[in-house]
C-alpha cells in the first residue's frame, strides 16, 4: 500500500475517532476509562501517521529523487496535521485537558481531508528547493503554528464561556486552565516561529543574496511574528490574561492563516506552498 | 484586564522631562502598540506592489490611492521615511526598556542578592550544627550542588544555593537580539547593493545593474563564465543550474569555482548567486556522416563553420536550429553546396529514424549543445554578519528564558538562647514557583523528621 493510500484511511480514522472522542466528552466524566481509551486509540492513529510519514520518505528514495516529505501543499498539509496531533497530545498529558482533544479532532481531521483536492505526487526538487535550510525552516514554521492552533482553541473556548457564563462563574477552574493553555501554547509556539523565520532567512540568502525580501510571505510571517511578540509583552509585563489575550490570540491565528493560505493569492517569490 | 495603578497626580508633578520621556519609550503598551503599527503598516505593503515604479501603477489603481502611494511612499513602503521612522522608535524603545530593566538585571543577578520570594521559619530541639548538617545535606540532595557560604545583607551569614544564575541574561540578550538585527539591516541598506548580470558562456565582465532601477556598477573584479550546464530530470523538470566561474583581478584568475541555486560564490565580500539563464543560440552541432562503402564519422561544428563532406567538393553549412523541446525534437536547417549545381536546403531532425541523404552520403543530427547566457545575481551586504549574530542571541535568549529556571535557596541556622535551633529559610526561583517552593518546604521538614506536624 501506498503513504498516499494510508493517507486516505488515516483521515478516516481521525474523523471516526473525532466523533467518538465528542460522545465520550458527552456522555462521560472526566478521567473515565470511555475518555482515556480514546486518547489511547488517538496516540496510536498518530503513531502511524508518523510511521506513514516516513514511509513516503522512502519512496521518495526508491524513485530515485530522495527528500524529505515537506516540499509541497499536499505534503505540508499531511505534515501540519501530523504536529497538530503532536500539539493536541502534549496538551492533554500536561493540563489534562480533554476539550483540546474534542476540538482539536476535527481541526486535524479538515487538514487532512484538504489533501484530497491536492495532487498528491511525490515530484523531484527543482533547485531552489534543494537545501537543507528547508527541512528546519518547515519543521520549525509547522511546529509554531500547531503551537498557535492550540492556543487559538483555547481561545475560542474561553471567548465563548465568557460570552455565555453567569455572574457566579461556574466554570472558574476550567477557566483557569484554558487560559493557562492559551498562554503556554504561544510561549512555546512563539520560538519555534522565531527559528522558521530566521532558518527562512538563511535559505532565502544561500538561494537569492538577500535574507530579508519582504516578500509578503515573508512579510505576512513577521505579522503574525509582531502580533504574538505583543500578546506575550501584553501577558508577561501587563499581566492581561482571560478574555484580552484570548482575542489576541484569535487576531494571531487569523494572520498565521493568512500567512500560510490567504498570502498565495498576493503576488511573491514563495509560490513553492 | 488589569490596568496598573494610576501613579498619584503629586509624584508625576516631581518627575523631570528626561524621566517622563524614558518611562513613555520603556513603557509596556506603548511597546505593544509600536508592534501593532508596524504590523498594520506591513499589511499595505503585501497589498500594494512594492518595487515598480508610479508610472506602472498607474492603470493599476485609482487616481486617489495613486495620490497617495505617491505621497507616503507606498511602492516602495518598507524603506520609506515614516516606516523606518517607526522602526526606529521600535528601536528607541529597546533601548529605553533595557536602560530602565538593566538594574533589576543586575540586582536578581547578584550572588548577595536580597530578593527572595517566600521565607519559611522553623525551630528544632537539635544543636546547631547539627540542625546545620542536617539541612545541607538536605538541600544538597534537593538542589543537586553544593552550598556556598556568604553573607546576605551583610548580616546573617548564610548557606547559599544559586541554579541558573543565567537565566537573567536571556531578557536583555533577546532584546539587544533585536537592536541588532535592525541595525544590521540598515547598514545594509546604506552601504549594501543588490543587482545582476547576464554573461555569455565564453565571456566576461564587470558591471552590473543594480535593482530595481538599473544603474550600472563596476564591481572591483571582472566574472568570467567558462560555461553554462543545465541538467533535467527524466520528467523534463529542472534539476541543477551550473555556472562554471572564474574570478579575475588583473588578469590574473585568482578564483577558479562555480555557483549553483543555494551555492554561492563569495570574492571580497561581494557574493555571486545563479538566479537565470538563458539559451542565446547553439555552441556546437554533432552529425554523424556515413557513406555508402561504410566509411563513416562524427562531427562537431559551430555556426558558421562549413562541414566538408568527406573528400567531396561539397559542404554543409548550418543555418538555424529551433531547439525543440518537451516531446519536439530539435530540427536543424542546413545548406550543401555542391560545384557546379544548385544549393540544396536540407532539414535535420534530431536523432530522426529517417538519416537525409545527400549523393551517397547519409547525415544525421545526433544533437546539439547550446549556447546559454547565465544570469548572475550580486549582492554585497555588510550588514548581514551582525543580523546572523542578532539571529542567533535572539535564539539563545529564547532557550536561556524557556528551559532554565534562575533558582536560589538561603539557609540560616541560629542557635536558640533556650536550647534547640532556628532555622530561616529563603528563596525563589523564576518559573514553576509554587512547585519549587513546595519542594524545599518538603525537603526540609523530611530532613527535620517535622513532616508529620
Amino acid at each position: 500500500m501506498t503513504s498516499v493510500a494510508i493517507n486516505t484511511y488515516l483521515t478516516f480514522a481521525y474523523l471516526v475517532l473525532g466523533v467518538i472522542t465528542l460522545i465520550a466528552y458527552i456522555s462521560s466524566h472526566e478521567g473515565s476509562g470511555f475518555r482515556k481509551a480514546v486518547f489511547r486509540i488517538l496516540i496510536l492513529i498518530w503513531i502511524f501517521h508518523t510511521a506513514n510519514i516516513g514511509l513516503r520518505w522512502v519512496e521518495s528514495y526508491k524513485l530515485g529523487i530522495g527528500h524529505a516529505p515537506l516540499t509541497n501543499f499536499y505534503e505540508s498539509m499531511i505534515f501540519f496535521a501530523w504536529t497538530l496531533g503532536l500539539a493536541v497530545i502534549l496538551t492533554k498529558f500536561k493540563f489534562k485537558s480533554d476539550i483540546i482533544v474534542v476540538l482539536g479532532m476535527p481541526l486535524i481531521f479538515l487538514t487532512m481531508a484538504s489533501t484530497f483536492l491536492m495532487d498528491p505526487d511525490i515530484e523531484p526538487l527543482i533547485p531552489a528547493l534543494q537545501s537543507n535550510w528547508l527541512i528546519a525552516h518547515v519543521v520549525t514554521c509547522f511546529l509554531g503554528y500547531a503551537g498557535f492552533a492550540i492556543s487559538f482553541i483555547a481561545a475560542v473556548v474561553l471567548i465563548f464561556m465568557n460570552l455565555t457564563s453567569t455572574k457566579e462563574k461556574p466554570h472558574a477552574k476550567s477557566a483557569a486552565i484554558l487560559d493557562e493553555i492559551v498562554y503556554r501554547a504561544v510561549l512555546a509556539g512563539f520560538p519555534m516561529l522565531t527559528i522558521g523565520i530566521i532558518t527562512g532567512a538563511a535559505w532565502a540568502d544561500y538561494a537569492w543574496g538577500a535574507y530579508w525580501s519582504w516578500d509578503p510571505k515573508e512579510t505576512w510571517s513577521l505579522i503574525t511574528w509582531l502580533i504574538y511578540s505583543a500578546f506575550l509583552h501584553a501577558r508577561l509585563a501587563r499581566h492581561w490574561s482571560g478574555l484580552s489575550t484570548a482575542v489576541l490570540s484569535v487576531i494571531g491565528f487569523a494572520a498565521v492563516l493568512f500567512t500560510y493560505f490567504g498570502v498565495n493569492y498576493l503576488p511573491g517569490l514563495h509560490s513553492y506552498l | 484586564m488589569n490596568t496598573a495603578p494610576e501613579v498619584p497626580k503629586k509624584e508625576r508633578h516631581s518627575k523631570s522631562v528626561a524621566q517622563e520621556i524614558i518611562e513613555f519609550f520603556s513603557s509596556v503598551r506603548t511597546a505593544v502598540s509600536v508592534l501593532f503599527l508596524i504590523a498594520a503598516a506591513s499589511v499595505i505593503g503585501t497589498i500594494i506592489p512594492q518595487g515598480k515604479t508610479l508610472d506602472q501603477l498607474s492603470g493599476m489603481m485609482s487616481p486617489m490611492i495613486l495620490k497617495l502611494t505617491a505621497i507616503l511612499d507606498l511602492h516602495r513602503l518598507y524603506s520609506s521615511w515614516w516606516y523606518i521612522f517607526l522602526l526606529l522608535i521600535l528601536a528607541i524603545q529597546l533601548i529605553a526598556c533595557l536602560y530602565v530593566r538593566w538594574p533589576k538585571v543586575v540586582s536578581d543577578w547578584k550572588r548577595d542578592s536580597k530578593k527572595f520570594s517566600f521565607k519559611f521559619d522553623y525551630s528544632v530541639d537539635l544543636p546547631r550544627p547539627e540542625a546545620e548538617e542536617k539541612i545541607k545535606d538536605a538541600l544538597k540532595a534537593h538542589m543537586g550542588s553544593s552550598p556556598q557560604k556568604l553573607e546576605i545583607d551583610g548580616e546573617k551569614e548564610s548557606l547559599l544555593w544559586i541554579k541558573h544564575r543565567v537565566q537573567e541574561i536571556g531578557f536583555p540578550l533577546a532584546h539587544i537580539a533585536i537592536i541588532l538585527i535592525m541595525l544590521g539591516g540598515l547598514i545594509g541598506m546604506v552601504y549594501g547593493f543588490k543587482g545582476r548580470i547576464s554573461l555569455l558562456e565564453g565571456k566576461s565582465g564587470n558591471i552590473i545593474r543594480l535593482f530595481p532601477a538599473g544603474q550600472k556598477l563596476e564591481l572591483p573584479f571582472e566574472i568570467h563564465l567558462d560555461k553554462f550546464t543545465l541538467k533535467k530530470y527524466d520528467t523534463g523538470a529542472p534539476k541543477e543550474f551550473r555556472s562554471d566561474l572564474r574570478i579575475i583581478e588583473n588578469n590574473e584568475t585568482l578564483l577558479d569555482s562555480y555557483i549553483l541555486v543555494n551555492h554561492p560564490l563569495t570574492h571580497r565580500g561581494i557574493s555571486l548567486y545563479q538566479s537565470d539563464y538563458n539559451m542565446r543560440g547553439v555552441d556546437k552541432v554533432t552529425l554523424s556522416l556515413t557513406r555508402e562503402n561504410g566509411a563513416s564519422k562524427k562531427i562537431e561544428a559551430g555556426p558558421g563553420e562549413p562541414v566538408q563532406l568527406f573528400d567531396t567538393q561539397s559542404k554543409l553549412f548550418l543555418m538555424r536550429l529551433d531547439p525543440g523541446g518537451g516531446p519536439n525534437p530539435a530540427v536543424l536547417e542546413a545548406v550543401v553546396e555542391r560545384k557546379g549545381a544548385r544549393p540544396t536546403p536540407l532539414r535535420l531532425v534530431e536523432n530522426s529514424a529517417e538519416p537525409v541523404e545527400i549523393d551517397d552520403i547519409k547525415i544525421e543530427f545526433l544533437g546539439y549543445k547550446p549556447l546559454y547566457s547565465s544570469g548572475i545575481q550580486v549582492s554585497y551586504d555588510p550588514g548581514t554578519p551582525l543580523v546572523w549574530l542578532g539571529c542567533i542571541l535572539l535564539i539563545a535568549g529564547f532557550l536561556l528564558t524557556l528551559f532554565t529556571n534562575h533558582r536560589r535557596v538561603a539557609a540560616h541556622v541560629e542557635e536558640l538562647t533556650e536550647g534547640g535551633a532556628s532555622i530561616l529559610i529563603r528563596g525563589r526561583s523564576k518559573r514553576s514557583r509554587k512547585e519549587f517552593r513546595e519542594g524545599i518546604d518538603q525537603a526540609v521538614k523530611d530532613a527535620l523528621g517535622l513532616s508529620g506536624t
